[in-house]
């Protein structure tokens, strides 16, 4: 057991707060509340940081990264969410399309895609839910026919974020429907300009551009385009999940939320007491505290057994989700709470809102923390199930 | 970085498991409940022949010279067995105390008995009203008076574990004249020592502990003056995250048999783990278990590097005492009647955790005290 630091990640962790001290623009609200000029914004960033051999540090070395150890991604990671994920959506392209590609890809693929990637000059959406495939993603009806050489595309796809600005579509298909709902999906990596690909933005909570619809009506696509053997679509995405192992931090942003209620807290008072000073809320405050601790501890776990070159159970990476997902949330609705009704002025208005709104920001993420990418129930019965091994 | 247990350490755990599993039955811990004395001697003779009882002291005061980290792992495998051993008194609280405030003549006199498991020590801190004594810094009400060449003390003392069955109490008090807080240890055969053995919920042996004018040779005392608070804090801060520890074993223990039950316990057709109600309930409990788990951890390992602890202590106990109750309620409500029934364990486990939850301060005590470290 050793929670310590080496110099040398205490090294890298000031370099890149340096780094992004200078470089995050004082407008610049976190990746979904910064409008256009905030995602135009994330692609410089991305350059930058690709300048800087920072983006696809976490890659292999025959890919152009630089087989950067765990723990130098995970302070990476952290540095990411306390600036709001400058990234933007290209996080998704380095942390699991972009491996899929150079695990599952022809050449051809990893000719055309790998180096935009890497490059950080590309966006990419990921179109997965449909309107009758959400939790239950493996029963998806989005048809794709051979047709000679080609693939004819039908179907919807629904909740694709940032599928208005990006280039490229990670899309899931039904290619043979009598199979078994886990054997008859097929992944094709496809031009968003292709014909018949429809987009319209659907309104959220989630600030602009957050989620879409997305409208595929024949839509042809060569077969060069499909990633991985035909049918075999649902082992490319368990690998590609798996890329993920080490998660994103949302601990790490929870915190920031409660570092900005704290601060609240001392600098206001109710009753001619300070915030900070109510017994009550110091317990809040701690608790929250305490479960983001617990959060990273649990997180440094995984990334331990990563570094260990140890494939995470089931078991460990639902455990440390739950904890993820839960903890966001207790840290988004009490910094609310604090914050009073100057907590919900949004920061897009004239002001003036308490830390440029983003504690109302926060909360608005924070409602999909137990939603996006398999909700919380869908993570209990995972650990219940494959974790616990009780029958379903 | 590495939040994973290395070879040693979990070559210790395990064996710390195997041993338990084959030598401290439930029906052992069941025993001594009732038993006069508390604890096996056979048992306990046997964990000093392991090393257990001298792991944290240095190897001349006839310890095995390891980790207060290691330490904890054979606690957390005591609460997954609910095994009847006074390991947290005897070595973490009295052994440890004399070792960080002994003098060398001290440590040789009392340690290697301790660890040989020849010699039992308790812990005496607690005082009625001054239940968070230490975490507040606030003046025992136990006087020690020097007294041609003794000490005599005065006061009560409460939950002194083992104090009954102990041979020495190490005791935290105050010397009015030199106004100042003075450890030392006294035989507990001492003339004017009475010792109230009481019922618990846990039945784990807690006393109330009467000094009336019990006179102590001067040469037992320890330490006194300002570094008595240290050794205290010390104290107080291995025991909260021991009970973490013994709080983390048994919960894994329940979330273990829970989940066994609700894979074989059938109603309406089907075992009752096909319900999600349930089996969701039991998710909750595994990752309570998993967060008590690892924030332990945390903490045990920076209180053993010597580092400043106070925050990754309270963060643990703080959790711990939370997700005790969590997982013993979910434990109980799975399991219905069977487990009210005291020949099943799950009271052995939930009685003991009920114990643990308040023990060395309670959730609320330690959030505070987050909080003061957040400079709220």
């Amino acid at each position: 057991m050793d929670f310590s630091w080496t110099d040398g990640d205490e090294a890298f962790r000031g370099e890149l707060e340096t780094f992004l001290q200078d470089e995050i623009p004082d407008w610049w609200r976190g990746m979904w509340h910064s409008g256009d000029r905030g995602w135009d914004y994330t692609r410089e960033f991305c350059k930058k940081l690709g300048a800087n051999g920072w983006l696809t540090m976490a890659w292999p070395k025959e890919y152009g990264g630089a087989d950067a150890p765990i723990w130098a991604q995970v302070i990476f990671k952290e540095a990411m969410a306390k600036y709001g994920e400058p990234r933007g959506s290209q996080y998704m392209n380095l942390n699991w399309i972009g491996p899929s590609i150079m695990l599952f890809g022809t050449e051809e693929q990893k000719q055309l895609h790998l180096g935009k990637i890497s490059a950080g000059d590309v966006e990419w959406c990921q179109g997965f839910s449909e309107p009758d495939a959400g939790s239950d993603l493996a029963s998806l009806q989005c048809r794709a026919v051979r047709d000679g050489d080609d693939y004819l595309i039908n179907g919807q796809k629904i909740w694709t974020s940032y599928a208005r600005r990006a280039e490229y579509v990670f899309l899931l298909t039904r290619t043979d429907p009598e199979a078994p709902k886990h054997r008859g999906i097929s992944v094709f990596l496809i031009d968003m300009k292709t014909p018949g690909i429809n987009v319209r933005t659907i309104e959220s909570m989630g600030g602009d551009v957050h989620l879409n619809e997305v409208f595929y009506d024949n839509v042809r696509v060569p077969r060069s385009c499909m990633l991985g053997e035909e049918n075999q679509g649902w082992s490319v995405i368990i690998a590609a999940l798996n890329f993920e192992r080490i998660g994103q931090p949302r601990y790490q942003s929870a915190w920031w939320d409660l570092e900005r209620a704290m601060r609240y807290a001392k600098e206001n008072e109710a009753g001619g007491e300070s915030l900070a000073k109510d017994p009550v809320l110091r317990q809040r405050f701690a608790d929250v505290y305490v479960r983001h601790r617990v959060a990273r501890a649990l997180n440094y776990r995984l990334a331990s057994l990563v570094a260990q070159e140890e494939v995470p159970g089931p078991a460990i990476s639902s455990l440390t989700r739950i904890h993820n997902s839960t903890m966001t949330q207790h840290a988004t609705e009490l910094a609310m709470e604090v914050l009073g009704p100057y907590g919900r002025i949004a920061g897009e208005g004239p002001g003036p809102a308490p830390f440029d709104g983003l504690v109302e920001s926060s909360w608005r993420d924070g409602i999909s923390s137990t939603i996006a990418a398999g909700t919380l129930e869908i993570q209990k019965d995972q650990l219940a199930v494959r974790g616990l091994g009780l029958p379903r | 970085m590495d939040v994973t247990l290395n070879e040693h350490e979990r070559m210790l755990s395990e064996q710390a498991r195997d041993f338990l599993s084959r030598e401290s039955p439930l029906d052992l811990a069941r025993t001594m409940e009732d038993d006069e004395r508390g604890y096996p001697p056979d048992l306990w003779r046997k964990a000093a022949g392991l090393g257990w009882l001298g792991l944290p002291f240095p190897k001349e005061y006839g310890g095995e010279g390891l980790a207060l980290f290691d330490a904890n792992l054979v606690v957390e495998q005591i609460g997954y067995a609910v095994a009847p051993l006074p390991y947290v008194a005897s070595v973490l609280l009295g052994g440890m105390i004399i070792l960080e405030a002994g003098s060398d003549e001290q440590k040789a006199r009392y340690l290697p008995s301790v660890a040989k498991g020849d010699r039992l020590l308790t812990a005496a801190i607690i005082e009625p009203g001054k239940l968070d004594i230490g975490f507040r810094r606030e003046q025992p009400s136990v006087t020690a008076k020097r007294e041609d060449g003794n000490v005599v003390l005065d006061g009560v003392k409460h939950f002194v574990q083992y104090a009954h069955t102990a041979d020495d109490i190490v005791v935290f008090a105050f010397d009015e004249e030199a106004a100042e807080p003075v450890w030392l240890v006294a035989d507990a055969k001492t003339p004017g020592v009475e010792v109230m053995h009481l019922r618990t919920t846990a039945e784990d042996h807690h006393c109330h502990v009467t000094f009336n004018g019990a006179r102590v040779p001067e040469a037992n005392v320890l330490r006194s003056g300002p570094g008595a608070w240290t050794v205290l804090e010390q104290a107080l801060a291995r025991g909260a995250v021991a009970t973490c520890a013994y709080l983390s074993g048994a919960m894994q223990k329940v979330v273990e048999f829970t989940t066994e039950y609700a894979k074989t316990r059938v109603q309406f057709g089907r075992p009752i783990a096909t319900f999600q109600a349930v089996r969701h309930r039991i998710a909750d409990m595994a990752a309570e278990v998993d967060g008590a788990q690892y924030i332990t951890y945390e903490a045990s390992w920076t209180l053993s590097q010597g580092l400043p602890a106070e925050m990754e202590v309270s963060l643990a106990k703080a959790y711990v005492s939370d997700a005790a109750r969590t997982v013993m309620s979910g434990g109980h409500q799975v399991h219905g009647a069977i487990g009210f029934s005291e020949e099943h364990p799950m009271p052995l486990y939930s009685r003991r955790a009920k114990m643990g939850e308040v023990l060395f301060g309670s959730a609320n005590l330690h959030r505070e005290r987050v909080a003061e470290r957040l400079g709220l």
